[in-house]
């Protein structure tokens, strides 16, 4: 408890502080000096018979000597704890601090064509990094094919498991699940027609040309883009890439090269293995509700559906797969120093990629329309 | 003296491992205590119970005479607020700045207002020697030392009673780790703390700690360092018989 006795002596007023002034006494030492108003020229504080005195509660008493300091009076401390008074005249009588992060982040806002233009030059810093690394990768990729003991089987085929190998489960549930989907939905408007037969070419053609690699990419792209960065991310923070530069060796090689190829190997078969799951259960559903047999079904394919069909989709899938190995690599190459930013690198691994993957699947449709393919 | 902390019959385990068996140590209010031992001799993880991050398998943990393994969340949680803990990293949140790692604990658990609050961890800049520039920068821009500091300002915020410090100079250059050395024993003289620190650093040791607490075969043992150094006990010998710690005693 804080106890705070008060004697006018002349033109002083004695304040004596007793008891613990500690911090969880906060409200009670406010409410006390708050009660207190001077009204002679001279105020001493006593501070001797305080048993505690801890940091919180001594500057709340300092600060009440400012206020009245300011309004002109004398104020005096006795047996004040000499250190704790340098650390305060030292902390309030300090420079005001230069404009930080804060006011710098503000400062973008109020001025928007500043922020226009750093972004700008931001993403043009952004493309050239990324091309550079395109370019690197290529060039230890070119180099492990004319040398190919430079080349790291062993680690392609570790990356291949882990891409690939491990990644059937998921992407056989969510080929399945899409064609069901296709199916009941088509299936249902198709059979008031009459012509629920059709509903075998419309599935088999959105899964062949978009839907199974479109899919199986977006999943990897989550799957092992995010572990790409945050891999390759974590071994920056430790500074293995360092160490691996230090000893001579090409990090490209060691750490791009074998998930590049890994990824080219692994994500086309995977989109097969789609292809021939979502066809499956495009087939039993449809023998379930829109009685069309598995015959049925297959003469239609095997009449209707041309190979280029099929071709048109998994061509796409070696491309799909350069652009997610690249954007995970290389912006688990980017990351540097501390662990927010391995973070902030593995999501933008996953948003970038998957956002490319799109975009090159739409310039795909472009293309093989102009081409009537 | 009087006991701030006991701790009486600790054991922790993890499997078959027995890292502490029947463990009994006493801290002393405003006492600077060092605890030292060989990696893996079960330093963290003492300190880790005593923090109450670590369940002990059985054992008793007493702090002015509350009984902590057994106290309810809420309470311990209350207890704790006048506890000052730097981790040996320094634990800053990555995503606040100085400032606002320091002002943390003012904001969530007093009244202050956010004027005060500022005005204070200028105040705590000032204690762990920083400039006042520090305040608005972020952890991953500062230098090992000044993380080491920063978190120290943090752990003094809320006025603890006692600090625990865990390897307060590893990573820090010679002449840092003086500083840092100096600074504690400044601020246990200023404040009166009572300081537990968990130490590599036989400077540290031997120029800070009033007493040693020394783990060797599941045990402590404790005292100051002459007595350690009295005692024949085969662990005890080999940690400070070493060249570099007769070089630093022949020193002092």
């Amino acid at each position: 408890m804080i106890n705070l006795e008060q004697q006018q002596q002349d033109d002083t007023l004695h304040l004596n502080l007793q008891g613990d002034w500690t911090f969880d006494q906060t409200e009670e030492i406010r409410a006390a000096l708050a009660a207190i108003t001077p009204v002679v020229k001279h105020v001493a504080i006593q501070v001797e018979a305080v048993s505690h005195l801890d940091v919180t509660a001594a500057w709340l008493v300092y600060r009440q000597a400012q206020l009245w300091k300011q309004q002109g009076r004398e104020v005096s401390f006795l047996h004040f704890p000499q250190e704790y008074l340098g650390y305060f005249e030292r902390a309030a009588n300090g420079e005001p601090p230069a404009p930080g992060i804060r006011q710098q982040a503000l400062a973008g806002v109020t001025d928007p064509l500043h922020l226009l233009g750093r972004k700008v030059f931001h993403l043009l810093h952004l493309w050239r990094s990324l091309i550079t690394f395109f370019g690197h990768s290529l060039e230890a990729l070119f180099a492990s094919l004319l040398s190919p003991h430079l080349f790291r089987v062993r680690s392609v085929l570790h990356h291949v498991f882990t891409t690939g190998v491990s990644a059937i489960p998921i992407v056989g549930l969510i080929a399945c699940l899409i064609s069901i989907v296709i199916t009941y939905q088509g299936g249902g408007q198709l059979r008031d027609l009459g012509a629920e037969i059709y509903t075998v070419d419309m599935v088999v053609i959105s899964v062949l040309r978009e839907l199974g690699v479109l899919l199986t990419a977006i999943m990897v792209a989550g799957r092992s883009g995010s572990a790409f960065a945050a891999e390759i991310g974590l071994m920056k923070t430790n500074q293995e890439v360092d160490a691996l530069r230090v000893m001579g060796s090409d990090p490209f090689l060691i750490l791009v090269v074998p998930r590049l190829v890994a990824l080219v190997i692994a994500l086309p078969l995977l989109t097969i293995l789609a292809d021939i799951i979502a066809l499956a259960a495009a087939a039993l559903i449809s023998s379930t509700i829109l009685d069309i047999s598995f015959v049925q079904f297959y003469t239609r394919v095997e009449t209707t559906i041309e190979f280029r069909t099929f071709a048109a989709g998994i061509i796409k899938a070696p491309f799909f797969a350069v652009v997610i190995a690249l954007i995970g690599c290389w912006q688990g190459m980017r990351v540097s120093g501390s662990s927010e930013s391995l973070g902030k690198h593995t999501t933008q691994a996953v948003v970038d990629s998957i956002f490319l993957v799109l975009l090159l699947d739409a310039l795909f449709s472009v293309l093989f329309y102009r081409l009537g393919f | 003296m009087e006991t701030l902390i006991s701790i009486r019959q600790l054991v922790n385990q993890f499997g078959q491992q027995r890292v502490h068996d029947g463990l009994d140590l006493d801290i002393y209010r405003g006492e600077v205590l060092g605890i030292v031992g060989g990696s893996g001799s079960g330093k963290s993880v003492l300190l880790r119970t005593i923090l109450g991050l670590n369940a002990p398998a059985s054992g008793e943990i007493h702090f002015s005479g509350k009984e902590l393994v057994t106290m309810p969340e809420e309470d311990f949680a209350r207890l704790k607020r006048r506890w000052g803990v730097m981790f040996q990293k320094g634990a800053l949140f990555s995503s606040l700045t100085v400032a606002d790692n320091i002002q943390f604990p003012l904001r969530e658990f007093s009244t202050l207002t956010a004027d005060e609050c500022r005005e204070l961890m200028y105040v705590r800049l000032e204690m762990v020697g920083l400039e006042r520039e520090v305040a608005d920068k972020l952890p991953a821009q500062l230098s090992g030392g000044m993380v080491k500091r920063v978190a120290l300002a943090r752990a003094l915020v809320l006025d603890p009673v006692v600090l625990f410090l865990d390897e307060p100079t590893s990573g820090l250059d010679p002449v840092s780790a003086e500083e840092f050395d100096r600074l504690i024993a400044t601020l246990h003289g200023n404040l009166g703390l009572t300081v537990v620190m968990v130490t590599h650093d036989l400077d540290s040791l031997f120029s800070t700690c009033d007493r040693i607490a020394m783990l060797a075969d599941r045990k402590i043992i404790v005292g100051s360092l002459r007595e350690l150094l009295a005692n024949p006990h085969p662990a005890i010998q080999g940690y400070f018989g070493g060249d570099r710690a007769k070089a630093l005693l022949r020193e002092s």
